[in-house]
């Protein structure tokens, strides 16, 4: 220590000193600080209109988990070695905007099918698909060379008015769940496919909904260019009251239970509600998007066969539902084709893959039901097509059984993939010991078909109508017998159509030109006993 | 300091700009998640307007803190005003420290014939005194005047410290902890503030001696900076800093003198007060005078080092908060209104928070399921923004450890203060 801690000081008093400020408003304090402020001030009310603007009335926590969850997603799915889209390349195509599609320039198809999804969710619930279920099923279509059309296409080509390529699909879901589009939308981005979302409008309606998508997230999904819409009703999709003890019902298929007035609905009723939903869902979304919605999926894959209370509620509605839009789908069933055909109808059919479908399960699915070149012979493996519309089959990959469940007295099936068959002879060997065993031709699907009834010492050539069956000929003839290994036919030529015993025409009639495949079917009127078993079945063309 | 040459400089200011860039830019980025955070908290509160409340006042009392404090200026030093000072520590038991804190007075660049030292052996039953007077000699030829006082008997820090101001013969008192130790420069900084005649009390900027023995220095550390350099010099800006503490304050004898007497026998709620006598004091001051902080002013104490007697002494920390906030509230409002907002805030704010988090962290998990990740996440970048600016401010030392062992405290440290409540009487966890 020395002298230098202790200069000299005057002494000062603090009483004559003058009073102190102990802040600092300088300009050159205050100005940066001003700066920061506006800035970050900026920055949280655009945040939030960013959010407003992607995620409307998302919850703000949700839509930031979503934005995140995409944009990994995104990046972990390029990156996914097992992604046939090649990884990387399709990243930077992402990024950059090019698109990923490759230029197949394989022959045009006769039928497109159609996909139906719900939700993707992350863990199995019994009913939705995973998302790593979902992203095998997406992975397998792209190897196997399916690529996504837009329901613009598909509508086009279901007038006839567009061709598309072999292995085009259209992929929907329906509810307009949030679920349906964040788990799936980078899939589709890196596999460069499109999919096509069926709003509920009361869903997008609900404020703060976590559930379904609001309506700047349609917007999103529309700008995008991955995403078209349809309807899928305003009201449909929730439990209506069908009677006064409160049992509740489909929107679509049931009169429902005016409370107020203490009666039921009545038809005209029925028919203007229905209407009403069906025209005021589809003016919203076009009015809210400025989009074409000319599609319909009715809720519950139900337009009337679910009905309770109104078994005329089917024939109403599809006339609705055929006055504001192009096409209605359902899901697929035991009794029709599964593939859609320009000119088949109003109703389209989608194929709802199963929760714990691997990609290799639905490939199988749709190979079965592609459409079928002439001339063709059957296998009867277990993935050719065969669709059991009612009895029980079984298909050993050499023969084809049918046999009626233990009430019933008779068992059909149907071959998919034939639809636009036509101008064949179908030939089958098959086996019975009792009643009739017919085969099927011109089959529109399973209510509407030809066939050729074979029983002991009789032909039957018959037509089955929305009317119900009718007997175009008959023919006795002592040569046809029950047994084993008979030979039966069918044979289709333009408005003549002939029933075949041993390679030969023992029947024949005219009836109006109408396509489709082929069909085996068995009848016996002691319950129960009905069985067929076909060992071979070609079909030539004629 | 070595002088550099103009390169080394630039160098080293380029090094400073990035280095302090990087974190600033996360600092505000912090504030910015927090102000969206809030937003987002704010609209799903509507329904209970007590928490969209809380919520809201927390978050411009904390912001708040930082915009004052960056607008608090420092006083400018007059050469020609240099008020003599009196060195007042009272010590018990304290022979491994007290010679280096009483050394230090010796040690300060300030005119030796202004300064007094007065040590108060209060009942020491080890070599403090010992230690007291051995110091004395060495420092003495450094002084105007040293003295020794020796009490056999333990009488308290409040008696020590009235004992100091009534024989000190010069103008300021500075109040020294016999665990902490004075810079140099630390006198004239306190000192400048008192040539304005409102001024009664300026306190110190006192820092963590041993902040590297671990983790819960470490997080004291932050503490300490982050309650002088923010939160008091956010109260400084209007002269109104709440608590001058006992380890480096200066007060104004001339204002202290007329209420010494209550202060020493202070009594509330039927018991003589034994501790929070630096609280107790500024009280007294700021009811008339102001009390301001000096970050300039810098000194060192040592803090617990385990966590029995780390919440032994929050908890004792937290009764003279009670007892004084309940003090100071019957006055505050007449001082300036931004201030006295502040302070009913922060009031509302401390007993508002345990049931703040009762709510969010038992009552809505237990109801709904839901984890409260919205209030830890809200918590943590809370603390965090604080340690950003430690980190800014001090250096990379071990910051972010310490606050997520801040985080973790927090859950105990909330809960202090219901129970201060509820112990508000008994006074065995007196200091000294």
């Amino acid at each position: 220590m020395g002298d230098h801690y202790h200069p000299r000081y005057p002494l000062g008093n603090p009483l004559t000193h003058k009073a102190m400020r102990h802040y600092d408003l300088s300009v050159n304090k205050v100005l940066p600080m001003a700066f920061l402020t506006v800035l970050l001030v900026a920055l949280v009310n655009s945040t939030f209109r960013i959010q407003r603007s992607n995620y409307g009335h998302t919850p703000f926590f949700k839509s930031v988990e979503y934005a995140a969850q995409e944009e990994l997603d995104f990046v972990r799915y390029s990156l996914d070695p097992k992604n046939p889209n090649k990884g990387v390349a399709s990243l930077f195509a992402a990024v950059f905007g090019m698109g990923a599609k490759e230029g197949t320039t394989t022959a045009e198809t006769s039928g497109v099918p159609v996909l139906a999804y719900h939700r993707v969710v992350d863990a199995p619930d019994g009913s939705n698909i995973t998302t790593e279920t979902f992203r095998d099923q997406m992975y397998a279509l792209k190897a196997a060379g399916w690529n996504t059309i837009t329901l613009k296409e598909f509508n086009g080509f279901i007038k006839g008015e567009k061709d598309v390529p072999e292995k085009s699909i259209l992929i929907t879901f329906d509810d307009g769940a949030k679920e349906s589009l964040y788990p799936v939308d980078p899939i589709f981005r890196t596999l460069g496919m499109n999919g096509v979302a069926y709003i509920i409008l009361n869903g997008m309606d609900t404020e703060g909904s976590t559930y379904y998508l609001s309506k700047e997230e349609i917007q999103n999904m529309l700008e995008s260019g991955r995403w078209e819409i349809g309807s899928h009703s305003r009201n449909g999709h929730t439990p209506h009251t069908i009677n006064e003890t409160g049992d509740s019902g489909h929107f679509f298929s049931d009169k429902l239970w005016l409370a107020n007035e203490k009666r039921m609905e009545t038809e005209a009723e029925f028919r203007a509600r229905v209407a009403q939903d069906l025209a005021e869902s589809r003016s919203t979304l076009e009015e809210t998007f400025k989009v074409p919605v000319t599609t319909f999926a009715f809720p519950f894959g139900d337009s009337g066969e679910e009905t309770q209370n109104f078994p005329n509620s089917t024939r109403i509605v599809i006339e609705e539902a055929q006055k504001v839009y192009d096409i209605g789908f359902l899901q697929a069933r035991r009794d029709e084709y599964t593939f859609n055909h320009p000119g088949r109808g109003f109703i389209a059919y989608r194929i709802e893959p199963g929760a714990e479908w691997s990609g290799e399960d639905l490939l199988a699915v749709l190979s079965s039901g592609s459409p079928k070149g002439l001339s063709y012979t059957a296998h009867f493996s277990p993935e050719e097509g065969w669709i059991p519309s009612w009895g029980s089959m079984s298909l050993s990959g050499k023969e084809l059984s049918l046999g009626s469940i233990p009430e019933a007295s008779s068992a059909s099936a149907i071959l998919n993939g034939a639809y636009d068959w036509d101008n064949y002879t179908a030939e089958a060997t098959a086996s019975w010991t009792d009643g009739n065993a017919l085969i099927l031709g011109d089959v529109t699907n399973s209510r509407l078909y030809r066939a050729c009834s074979y029983s002991d010492g009789m032909v039957r050539l018959q037509a089955q109508t929305a009317d119900g069956p009718v007997v175009l000929a008959k023919a006795s003839n002592e040569s046809i017998q029950d047994g084993a290994s008979r030979k039966i036919g069918i044979k289709t030529s333009g408005t003549t159509i002939s029933c075949l015993w041993n390679g030969a025409v023992v029947v024949s009639a005219t009836a109006p030109n109408q396509k489709g495949g082929v069909g085996i079917q068995v009848w016996n009127p002691k319950l129960g006993k009905a069985q067929v078993t076909v060992s071979s079945l070609v079909i030539t063309k004629n | 300091m070595e002088k550099l040459t103009p390169l080394e400089q630039l160098k080293s200011t380029k090094e400073t700009y990035l280095g302090k860039g990087i974190p600033w830019f996360f600092f505000f980025v912090i504030i910015y998640l927090i102000l969206v955070l809030k937003a987002v908290t704010m609209k799903s509160l509507d329904n209970s307007p007590f928490f969209g409340f809380y919520s809201l006042l927390i978050t411009v009392y904390i912001l708040s803190r930082f915009l004052l404090a960056y607008f608090h200026k420092p006083a400018e030093s007059d050469p020609n005003y240099r008020p003599s000072v009196s060195f007042v520590v009272p010590a018990k038991n304290e022979e491994d420290n007290i010679a280096e804190t009483i050394r230090r007075f010796a040690n300060v660049n300030y005119p030796a014939d202004k300064i007094e030292v007065i040590a108060i052996n209060d009942g020491s039953t080890d070599n403090t005194l010992q230690e007291m007077e051995k110091v004395a000699e060495e420092i003495r030829p450094y002084v105007r005047r040293v003295e020794v006082v020796n009490w056999t008997e333990n009488r308290g820090k409040r008696h020590g410290m009235a004992e100091g101001v009534i024989r000190a013969q010069n103008d300021i008192i500075i109040f020294i902890d016999s665990d902490s130790f004075i810079d140099a420069d630390c006198v004239t900084h306190l000192t400048k503030y008192f040539s304005d005649p409102r001024v009664g009390a300026v306190s110190g900027h006192t820092d963590v001696y041993n902040r590297d023995t671990n983790l819960l220095t470490q997080m004291q550390a932050i503490r300490y900076y982050i309650a002088f350099s923010v939160y008091k010099a956010a109260e400084s800006v209007f002269g109104n800093v709440t608590c001058c503490p006992g380890c480096c304050s200066a007060y104004r004898r001339e204002y202290v003198l007329p209420f010494l007497d209550k202060w020493l026998h202070q009594r509330f709620l039927g018991v003589e007060c034994t501790f929070g006598d630096d609280r107790s004091l500024t009280n007294f001051i700021i009811q008339d005078y102001e009390a301001v902080y000096s970050h300039e002013a810098k000194a060192y104490t040592v803090v617990p080092d385990n966590f029995r007697k780390y919440v032994k002494q929050q908890q004792r920390w937290k009764k003279s908060w009670m007892r004084e906030t309940f003090i100071a509230s019957t006055f505050m409002w007449r001082k300036n209104p931004i201030a006295a907002f502040f302070f009913y805030s922060y009031v509302f704010l401390a007993f508002a928070s345990p049931i703040v988090f009762f709510r969010a962290v038992l009552w809505i998990p237990m109801a709904t399921g839901i984890p409260p990740m919205v209030y830890f996440v809200g918590l943590f970048l809370m603390l965090f923004l604080h340690g950003l600016y430690y980190r800014i401010q001090v250096g990379p030392r071990a910051w972010f450890l310490a606050i997520v062992n801040f985080w973790f405290n927090t859950v105990i440290l909330m809960w202090q203060l219901p129970w201060a409540i509820i112990t508000i009487r008994d006074t065995r966890w007196g200091t000294r």
